[in-house]
């Protein structure tokens, strides 16, 4: 499967959201997440992921915290806030009404039928 | 070979900005790769596949770094005149506030240790103690120099050691305080017994030292 990694790149912020929906997360689970959704096709880098962080987080779309696990491992675990919840809802139907207007523009069955029309 | 991704992030964070964001960052990342890592080697993968991979899936973090300098820079866009006229305030309101602790003898002098002068002279102190806080609070903040105590503090937080110091020198001070109380009312004699609060930034430096030493030793 060939895909635009460019077009899923402007799509990182919201990408990241929408497991936080449900529940919090640490950035290894929410990358994990990602590739298992797509079988292998797409996993973000940690640089790309902990920018996306960064950047939602001064944007007040997320906060973090430290959990404090008893064995070990240290994690940063990221929760989304209503401000968050209501940017994911909206880059989702922007993203569905875009998705909309490409398919429209990309589909060259209509404008045969209309050239045939003419 | 887990030592080996460990010393691999610390080669890539020295271009990092030294900030506590940095580190925390790191030790983020440094857990991430860790994961990722396991995972291969739960998978079956060689550990010379798993640790290429997982290396490889940090990516470019040139971007990132700049968002750490960025924050670091926000200070410098305040205009120079803005952080003069603070700076000039500043400084003024700490030379008032140290007037008035000399001053706060006074009415003590001049009263002869009636109540009302020593009320007065607690009252002076506590204004220019109030001025300090607020001088204090109300401070253009330096993020860059902020960010460095901030990361000590938060170093100092892991560290047992100071967590032991602090403890003592608290306790020490509540002993200070409650033997200057004690030895003023019984002997009366408020004109020298402030000189405990002296004794005791002694004794607390005395204390800093030791444990200077003794983590030098260490190692």
């Amino acid at each position: 499967m060939s895909i635009a990694a460019d077009l899923i790149r402007g799509h990182t912020d919201v990408i990241i959201l929408a497991p936080l929906i449900h529940h919090d997360s640490y950035g290894y689970e929410i990358n994990k997440a990602i590739q298992t959704k797509t079988h292998h096709e797409y996993e973000l880098k940690e640089a790309t992921l902990y920018t996306a962080f960064k950047r939602l987080e001064e944007s007040g779309c997320i906060n973090s915290y430290w959990g404090d696990e008893n064995k070990g491992a240290r994690r940063k675990y990221y929760s989304i806030t209503h401000y968050g919840r209501e940017t994911y809802i909206r880059l989702l139907e922007e993203w569905k009404n875009t998705k909309q207007m490409i398919d429209i523009l990309l589909d060259l069955k209509e404008e045969q039928h209309h050239e045939r029309k003419d | 070979m887990k030592e080996r991704i460990r010393r691999y992030i610390e080669s890539v964070f020295d271009q990092a900005p030294k900030t506590k964001q940095a580190m925390e960052l790191k030790e983020e990342i440094l857990q991430n790769i860790l994961d990722k890592y396991d995972d291969l080697i739960a998978e079956g993968v060689s550990e010379e596949v798993a640790y290429n991979n997982a290396i490889a899936s940090i990516g470019n973090v040139d971007e990132l770094f700049d968002t750490l300098q960025m924050q670091m820079d926000e200070f410098y866009q305040y205009p120079a005149y803005e952080l003069d006229k603070r700076r000039q305030r500043s400084a003024a309101i700490i030379a008032l506030a140290v007037m008035m602790y000399i001053v706060s003898f006074i009415p003590v002098i001049l009263f002869d240790d009636s109540p009302i002068a020593i009320c007065m002279m607690f009252l002076i102190i506590a204004l220019a103690t109030g001025m300090i806080i607020y001088d204090q609070k109300t401070k253009i903040r330096h993020p860059k120099l902020d960010m460095m105590q901030e990361y000590e503090a938060w170093q100092e937080k892991h560290d047992d050691t100071k967590k032991l110091r602090r403890a003592i020198t608290s306790c020490m001070w509540l002993i200070i305080t409650a033997f200057y109380f004690w030895i003023s009312f019984t002997t009366g004699s408020w004109h020298i017994t402030w000189i405990t609060f002296l004794i005791g930034s002694a004794i607390e430096e005395m204390i800093k030292a030791l444990f200077d030493l003794v983590r030098r030793r260490d190692l």
